[in-house]
């Protein structure tokens, strides 16, 4: 009985905490004093959303300048870029994504800035880059920090495009093929299984061939396609990271949300160090999402950079 | 100089678009319709009419334009007369 009152306490407290955490976020103010700030903190520390880190910029106004380095940030942090565009839209899930993990931290790049230098690894968000206007990805790619991204993609950096920005990767070349018109010709928006099927890529350590991944997915053009010779290369070379599976984890049509060649969901360059998927890894870093799959990617990403850093030193 | 710019899918790319309007074609009474592919036609005036200049516009019909490894495009001066028509075959 006590117990039972207990958890129901427990519960009105989780809660009234989660009311107040969002009447946080919708004033411009923020989360500005201190014993808030320590309800908060203590109310969310059992799933890890407000940890030290995520709440200091979940205000929206701090959310908002581009660049602002997180002065919370330890100086061993890794540190993800991830790059706004004009009409990105997942760039705070990828933000508030990776900086949910400890030991990553995540800032905003505008898309004017010309140098990623500073960064371990860049991410390109989803959403409708410049309306999406001509083709997906076309106009985006010419942004000035594209070229950064090329050249840091071709000295090995880590690059990680999902949605939008998979579209990006691929017009500007860093990864082959193209994304055009879901066969339905519907904008999709559901859960998807991914199966891997490169369990040793720098994206999806941790994993096994064959592991199952759920994600989300929300795109009008989505449909992968590539010629008969890239695709031969593509599965010749194990380039191709996922594919859409149905749960018992088989390649089917049925599985295939947009009509996309040979079920292909997620691909990655020659090098392996650029990873473009439909799926979006950054809206499904919570198990209250729905998933926390998503969150094995940037985790996989973090490893590989570590075990680079070691090997470097 | 006028210039137009037709934008096609490849005749290996699927144009799911292409074939609803094909089947509602169809559907409306005209059974005889075999195939639609549906592109893009862009108009563009341009200051000027040298050889350079258009060497330039194929070049950005092929970077920006168009996506070569979905897509073929023509240029076709805007009076009509087709002025070097042009298939990108190159890869990117």
């Amino acid at each position: 009985m006590a117990s039972a009152r207990g958890q129901r306490l427990e519960k009105r407290r989780n809660e009234s905490a989660e009311i107040l955490f969002l009447r946080c976020l919708s004033t411009d103010r923020g989360i500005d004093d201190g014993e808030t700030r320590q309800f908060l903190a203590q109310s969310f520390a059992h799933v890890g959303i407000v940890d030290s880190r995520s709440y200091s910029c979940m205000p929206c106004r701090e959310r908002l300048p581009r660049r602002t380095a997180n002065s919370r940030a330890c100086s061993f942090d890794m540190k993800f870029a991830v790059i706004q565009f004009p009409g990105s839209n997942c760039d705070q899930d990828c933000v508030a994504g990776i900086n949910g993990i400890e030991g990553l931290q995540a800032d905003y790049v505008w898309h004017k800035e010309m140098s990623l230098r500073d960064y371990d690894a860049i991410v390109l968000p989803g959403g409708f880059a410049y309306g999406d206007y001509l083709r997906c990805g076309a106009i985006a790619r010419f942004s000035p920090i594209m070229k950064a991204v090329i050249s840091d993609a071709r000295a090995g950096k880590l690059v990680l495009g999902t949605c939008n920005g998979f579209q990006v990767l691929c017009e500007a070349g860093l990864l082959p093929g193209a994304l055009v018109r879901n066969r339905s010709l519907r904008f999709v928006c559901e859960m998807v299984t991914l199966r891997v099927e490169v369990p040793d890529s720098p994206f999806t350590h941790g994993s096994s061939e064959g592991t199952l991944l759920r994600m989300p997915i929300a795109h009008g053009e989505g449909c992968y396609f590539a010629d008969a010779e890239t695709l031969h290369e593509l599965n010749h070379n194990r380039r191709v990271i996922m594919r859409y599976a149905d749960n018992r984890g088989r390649i089917v049509p049925d599985a295939n949300p947009n009509g996309s060649t040979e079920n292909i969901a997620g691909i990655c360059n020659r090098e392996g160090n650029v990873f473009g998927l439909m799926p979006h890894p950054d809206r499904a870093c919570d198990a209250r999402l729905g998933s926390a799959d998503g969150a094995k990617i940037f985790q996989s990403m973090m490893q590989t950079i570590q075990a680079a850093h070691a090997r470097a030193a | 100089m006028k210039v137009n710019v037709i934008v096609k899918p490849k005749e290996a790319v699927l144009d799911p678009q292409g074939n609803a309007v094909r089947d509602a074609m169809r559907h409306l009474g005209m059974p005889e319709v075999r195939s639609v592919r549906i592109g893009k036609y862009m108009e563009i005036n341009l200051d000027g009419e040298d050889v350079d200049l258009e060497k330039r516009l194929h070049g950005l019909c092929r970077d920006l334009l168009s996506n070569p490894v979905i897509e073929d495009y023509e240029l076709v001066k805007r009076d009509g007369e087709r002025k070097r028509s042009e298939v990108g075959k190159k890869k990117k």
